[in-house]
């Protein structure tokens, strides 16, 4: 979240799309009741209509896999009507500068693209610079390559009779989103937009995020209170994981991990340390060998030091455009490249997509270690339905796993916040927390090297390793100590000492942090500032309620990011009164604002967009893999054989495998002509793993479902509560009809399409609750970030005769 | 707060109900509080003529962790607290230890004061409130008074005066003035600066605007034991030495007595009797509680923890 | 003046914390239900289910899709049917407690004949009871007496994170739903507070009881 939960009241226009906030944050919906209750408007676009929808305002179905087109349209829609809030897109945002003649973009395909590579060359979308290397801005917007005329002509297609015919959305309904929305253009007005899984679920789901930005951005709701995009994440610690890089692609505060290309600590700051030609841009990445460094610092400790690169040399190193996302080390061990592994927090025989390959991929395995606090579909794979066991060669070794109420430390909510959490009970049995797991084995690797020696010890002999996992001491280490008596400020601190905040992390080895957007949340002054649970705030905070002294929120403690951006050039609000931060007698009041410069109208003001290079929000962004501006492409299944905005069906660069098991309906595919859509509900936990064996939620929502509009039903023959087969082309599924209005047929191009929705919560081992949804879902990924397109794929819907997976 | 406020013989009716075994202790100390109790009542009438007044509510000071009687003289508050201790003395004469006491402390609380020299009630007033313990060294020396004793019994004579002061302070917005805006943010007392002798945290309120927000109550408020006033402090807080997020529980009580425990510091050991009136019907007399809690303070001691606020009962 | 429940539906999210939470303080065991095509599950009251929430959808006359929930629990009624007609059977079978006003089936609904119990399930307006038939009683909502005569709220309205829940005197809880009733109208011209005059869990519908449940109002 740019924002943070309680700053939802803040709002005057709240849009939920690709999210089911009642149901999957029940508790934290209240600040969007309270919204409501405020004045604002609550919209749901989604394919079906939930319990979240039953509480807002309206609700307006989607085809899935069209968010691109529906948001594009809104974008169309602000520039057409000059709603866009024009002070801070010109000051604030990149749309003044001026694009290279690189660029272009036809037929649905941006310049640079290599077809064979199925992947483009991104200089070219690189922006003009000067001799100067300075970007090359034009206030008057005269140049025909500013990013506003590009805009302009890029969303110029989306039409709402293109939208309306490609989303299935009825011109009525896109204009009242947008109407409603729109009016939070206004200085003085916020909008929010909450999504989840529903927009990144797809093979162009980093560009719905980037698309909801755009809009953000051209309204002004970006650093204003009631404002943001928001990511709604929560207790699976979503948040937490993303920030101490649980994914391959990045080390723990979002630093690339190193390439093989990048074989010294020099040629990593180098190919990663940003440098800005423009003057009043903070350029905060500059800094990253400074929390490079430190994080090194931190896992090797004294063995680290600037002689030795501080032991960068011992971190692996990707081979450059290699993808080691978990899809592809599965499609590896389908392709029995992978012997064994460890698979702990995570069920993928139930959650991943095409999860029959997934569970032929892991009977390849000669062993697995799981952690789990039940057997899952995961534990249980070697004996699955329809499988022999006594031809299934993996070893599996089941450790007992401690439950979250059994552990204490840490979670970052969706908001940012650090928040401590107690142990409420010793883990029952021999079970236990994951860290104590993994500390142990570590240190027993670590004695076994030390005795008997190896190849390349010193990754692991070299590291700065405790005997025991303490959370409260992995809490100080994230934070960060000094490793030489040093000053911060005026104050003089120790070895051994916290470090206050990133701001003194350095380059030299004299500080170290797990982390650096988490150091100042365990000082030697305040102590572990998870712990807080201060209430107090100023009248200002609490007008849009802050809660400055209520745990800890990253970085710095900024509750709303990019908060620069709520101010004038003057640093005066834009909405006094909902103010986030105000620059009055020559001081920041408020909230922590993104940096302690000067508004920029003074002599050393800064830009807001601090985390930029120049300083300024990117309509138009160079970095992703699909383009500088999202552009609609269908899924990689699609029910349609062409769409109205290009000629390039799916998007060209979207990931796939190519495993006898990866199979794709090709488009419009009459024996697969149904959208499938998946999603959760309230009572079932992720995979549900977990709620699956609490009796009493299986009792209210005891089996597997698919739910579909009466016109699909009547068409199929289907009447409540029969019993179906869900059949795509790579698998095959039963569940209970569920025929509700609160699905409905959507009108696109012209001819009728019907989706339905299943629920990915059931599984085998579960008796009689039916089994993995994803059986269905396909391997297509978005290029990016290479999330599965778990929200559409293609299928058909039968009548089953005698069904075996539902009792 | 919806819940109605039990009185001091009721509080004590229901603790030994289920602690049979605190029979004489409560049984001498009933007199006591209740009379306490009658004296603040019939002070907050009378003192509108007499003085001492307290200094008016500033914000400003209280935000600096300033007690609204820090540094203000008791000047005037010799009368009141005679008529406190015409009234209590007696009671405490039934007690064993004291019984001998009690002329020296009619000679302190009783007599007229000396023509010219400041009255010592008020001497020993200022000394409660400053905890100055120097006074009571000098003064109990002179007048053949354990300085401890002295204390204790200045303590019990003050509090009705002080309570008759704290329950004219006017109300802001239907809250205490330092809980309005969270201006007081410290463990000690907002008027006198003790520190308080129980914790409770407040019931579920019916307010409809946030119905769906802070209806749960357990909101928890310190009570001062001295002057009768309630604060609220952060939950998870030591309102001895500050520190965030070490407060633990000790012997949470289930039953008729639910909801009483002590919470401690595990960082400064101090402990406080506690209790959650989430799920209790009525909201017990503070003062009686503390003292029908006892039993929790053994325990305590046996865990080398130190009671936030000593009290007779408490010091082992 | 009785203990009332107001039980606002326009803030109902439907997330079936108070159908679990009175399973669990009650310490009642899950039945085995299936999958019938439909979210509501159990899909009626049932001995080990003192309170489900109903679901029930349509569109309306717009083609606008509305989907209702309906906590479902005893009204405990100022004067109770119920009651009424096991007094002509078994004394004491149907009991009011003076205090809360709770109305509590208690163990000596076993004595009622099959024939009685059926005929006091019918006197309820609002198909509330239901017949054990392990034990023979009559089983329903009893207000978590055991709770409320402890001071604390019910564990349903403890339990709503909604604020759809609310608990207290009874007139206390007239006031807020007056009060509530007078900003719902705005949005649902239709709303209305079901038979308040006669119960003491007094729900604020949207719309029609039809649209709820046939029992949602008498």
């Amino acid at each position: 979240m740019t924002n943070h939960w309680i700053d939802i009241k803040n709002s005057d226009a709240v849009l939920i799309m690709g999210s089911n906030a009642a149901e999957h944050h029940p508790i934290a919906f209240k600040w969007i009741t309270r919204a409501k209750e405020n004045g604002a408007v609550l919209m749901h676009v989604d394919p079906k209509f939930s319990r979240t929808s039953a509480r807002c305002d309206f609700h307006v179905p989607l085809r899935s896999g069209t968010d691109v087109p529906f948001l594009g349209g809104m974008v169309n829609y602000i520039l057409e009507n000059g709603l866009y809030f024009k002070e801070y897109v010109l000051s604030y945002t990149n749309a003044a500068f001026v694009v290279g003649k690189g660029y272009a973009f036809k037929d649905g395909l941006f310049s640079g693209f290599d077809s064979k590579k199925r992947a483009y060359d991104k200089s070219k979308w690189a922006f003009e610079t000067g001799p100067d290397g300075v970007p090359v801005i034009d206030l008057t917007l005269k140049n025909e390559r500013c990013v506003l005329n590009l805009l302009k002509k890029h969303y110029s297609r989306y039409t709402l009779k293109n939208v309306s015919d490609v989303t299935g959305v009825s011109r009525d309904n896109l204009l009242k989103v947008y109407k409603a929305f729109c009016a939070t253009g206004a200085p003085d007005k916020a909008g929010t937009m909450l999504y989840a899984l529903g927009w990144t679920q797809h093979t162009v789901g980093a560009q719905n995020i980037r698309l909801s930005s755009i809009v953000q951005l051209l309204l002004g709701n970006i650093g204003v209170a009631g404002g943001g995009i928001n990511a709604l994440r929560g207790e699976p610690n979503v948040q937490g994981s993303t920030d101490h890089a649980l994914l391959y692609n990045n080390l723990p505060g979002y630093h690339a991990t190193p390439q093989a290309q990048w074989q010294t600590l020099a040629d990593y700051h180098k190919a990663n340390t940003p440098v800005t030609k423009v003057k009043n841009s903070p350029n905060w990445w500059g800094n990253r060998p400074k929390y490079m460094v430190s994080l090194l610092k931190g896992w090797f400790g004294d063995a680290a030091t600037p002689e030795n690169d501080f032991c960068y040399g011992l971190l692996p190193k990707l081979e450059p455009g290699q993808d080691y996302s978990y899809m592809y080390v599965m499609d590896k061990m389908y392709d029995k490249k992978i012997r064994g592994g460890f698979i702990m927090g995570v069920n993928p025989m139930n959650s991943f997509p095409n999860t029959n390959k997934m569970r032929k991929a892991l009977d390849n395995l000669d062993w697995l270690v799981c952690s789990e606090i039940h057997t899952s579909e995961t534990t249980e794979n070697w004996h699955r339905p329809g499988v022999d066991p006594k031809k299934i060669k993996t070893e599996v070794f089941l450790l007992p796993s401690a439950h979250r109420i059994e552990k204490d430390g840490t979670i970052s909510n969706s908001g940012r916040w650090l928040q401590w959490f107690d142990q409420g009970v010793k883990p029952g049995g021999e079970a236990r927390n994951f860290a104590d797991v993994v500390v142990p084995l570590i240190n027993m690797l670590r004695d076994m090297y030390k005795a008997e020696g190896g190849t390349l010890p010193e990754p692991l002999l070299k590291l700065h390793w405790p005997d025991k996992y303490d959370a409260e001491e992995w809490t100080r280490r994230i934070n960060g100590f000094f490793w030489a008596d040093g000053k911060a400020g005026d104050k003089t601190y120790k070895r051994g000492q916290l470090v206050p905040a990133f701001g003194f992390l350095k380059d030299d080895g004299s500080t170290s942090s797990l982390n650096w957007i988490y150091t100042g949340s365990y000082t030697e002054e305040e102590g572990n500032k998870s712990k807080r649970r201060d209430a107090g705030q100023t009248p200002m905070q609490a007008n849009i309620g802050l809660f400055p002294n209520w745990s800890w929120c990253w970085p710095v403690n900024r509750r709303i990011l990019y908060n620069r951006a709520s101010v004038d050039m003057n640093g005066k609000p834009w909405n006094p009164e909902k103010a986030v931060i105000a620059w009055e007698n020559g001081k920041w009041t408020g909230d922590v604002p993104d940096g302690p410069w000067a508004p920029m109208s003074e002599e050393k003001g800064t830009l807001p967009f601090i985390m930029n290079r120049d300083g300024h929000a990117q309509l138009y962004g160079p970095g992703l893999n699909d383009g500088p501006f999202p552009e609609h492409y269908e899924p990689a299944e699609t029910p349609l054989a062409s769409h109205p905005f290009s000629k390039q069906l799916s998007s060209p660069v979207y990931k796939f495998h190519t495993s006898d098991m990866d199979k794709m309906a090709r488009a419009a595919d009459p024996k697969y002509p149904i959208v499938l859509t998946t999603y959760n509900l309230t009572e079932h936990w992720c995979g549900g793993g977990e709620t699956r064996n609490v009796p009493n939620l299986l009792e209210a929502e005891p089996q597997l479902y698919v739910e579909m509009s009466r016109e699909l039903a009547e068409e199929k023959g289907i009447k409540n509560g029969d019993g179906v087969v869900i059949e795509s082309i790579r698998g095959r599924v039963e569940a209970i009809a569920m025929v509700t209005v609160r699905i409905r047929p959507f009108k696109v191009m012209g001819k009728t399409v019907h989706l339905v929705g299943m629920p990915f919560c059931f599984g085998w081992t579960t008796p009689k609750c039916g089994d993995s949804t994803n059986r269905l879902t396909i391997g297509a990924y978005d290029p990016n970030t290479t999330i599965q397109e778990s929200k559409a794929c293609l299928v058909n819907v039968f009548k089953a005769g005698k069904l075996t997976e539902l009792g | 707060m919806a819940a109605s406020c039990q009185t001091v013989a009721e509080t004590i009716a229901d603790v030994l109900k289920r602690r049979p075994v605190l029979e004489p202790v409560l049984r001498f100390f009933e007199p006591v509080l209740i009379a306490q109790a009658d004296v603040a009542a019939g002070l907050t009438r009378a003192l509108r003529a007499s003085a001492p007044r307290l200094p008016e509510f500033d914000p400003e000071r209280a935000r600096q962790g300033a007690s609204l009687l820090a540094g203000v003289p008791l000047t005037g508050a010799a009368s009141a607290m005679r008529r406190s201790a015409k009234k209590l003395l007696p009671l405490l004469a039934g007690l064993e230890a004291m019984k001998t006491h009690v002329p020296a402390l009619e000679a302190f609380f009783l007599k007229p004061a000396r023509k010219g020299a400041q009255d010592r009630r008020e001497l020993l007033a200022e000394a409660v409130v400053s905890g100055d313990a120097g006074v009571f060294e000098r003064l109990g020396g002179q007048g053949g008074l354990e300085p401890a004793l002295l204390e204790f019994v200045t303590g019990l004579v003050l509090a009705p005066v002080l309570r008759a002061m704290t329950a004219r302070i006017p109300a802001v917005e239907g809250e205490a003035p330092w809980d309005a805006g969270n201006v007081w943010r410290q463990g000690y007392c907002p008027v006198c600066g003790s520190l308080p002798s129980m914790g409770w945290f407040d019931k579920p309120a019916l307010e409809e605007k946030n119905a769906f927000l802070v209806s749960g109550g357990g909101k928890k408020h310190l009570h001062c034991g001295l002057c009768g006033a309630d604060w609220k402090f952060r939950r998870g807080a030591c309102p001895a030495c500050g520190k965030e997020g070490g407060v633990m529980e000790l012997l949470r009580e289930s039953g008729p007595a639910q909801g009483e425990r002590l919470d401690w510091c595990t960082s400064c050991k101090a402990y406080c009797p506690t209790v959650d009136l989430r799920e209790r019907e009525s909201r017990p007399n503070l003062d009686a509680l503390a003292l029908g809690m006892m039993h929790l303070d053994m325990v305590a001691a046996d865990k080398k923890l130190h009671p936030l606020k000593p009290s007779f009962w408490n010091r082992f | 003046m009785p203990k009332t429940f107001l039980i606002d539906t326009t803030r109902c999210t439907a997330c079936r914390g108070c159908q679990l939470a009175c399973k669990e303080w009650h310490d009642l065991p899950a039945n085995e239900t299936k999958q019938t095509g439909s979210h509501q599950n159990p899909p009626d009251l049932n001995p080990n289910n003192l309170k489900i929430v109903r679901f029930r959808e349509h569109l309306d006359k717009d083609g606008v899709v509305v989907w209702n929930f309906f906590p479902d629990q005893c009204r405990h009624c100022l004067e109770p049917p119920c009651k009424g007609q096991a007094d002509t059977s078994v004394e004491g079978a149907m009991i009011q407690d003076e205090k809360t006003g709770a109305v509590l089936a208690t163990e000596k609904t076993a004595q009622l004949s099959e024939e009685d119990a059926q005929s006091v399930i019918e006197a309820c307006p609002y198909n509330i009871p239901r017949l054990d038939k392990k034990t023979k009683r009559l089983t329903k909502c009893d207000m978590c007496f055991d709770r409320v005569s402890a001071g604390m709220q019910p564990i349903c309205v403890k339990t709503c994170p909604t604020g759809t829940m609310a608990f207290g005197e009874r007139e206390d809880m007239l006031n807020m739903a007056r009060n509530r009733l007078e900003t719902v109208l705005k949005e649902f011209p239709k709303a209305f507070l079901a038979d308040y005059k006669d119960v003491n869990v007094i729900y604020l519908l949207a719309e029609e009881k039809e649209h709820y449940y046939e029992y949602a109002a008498s």
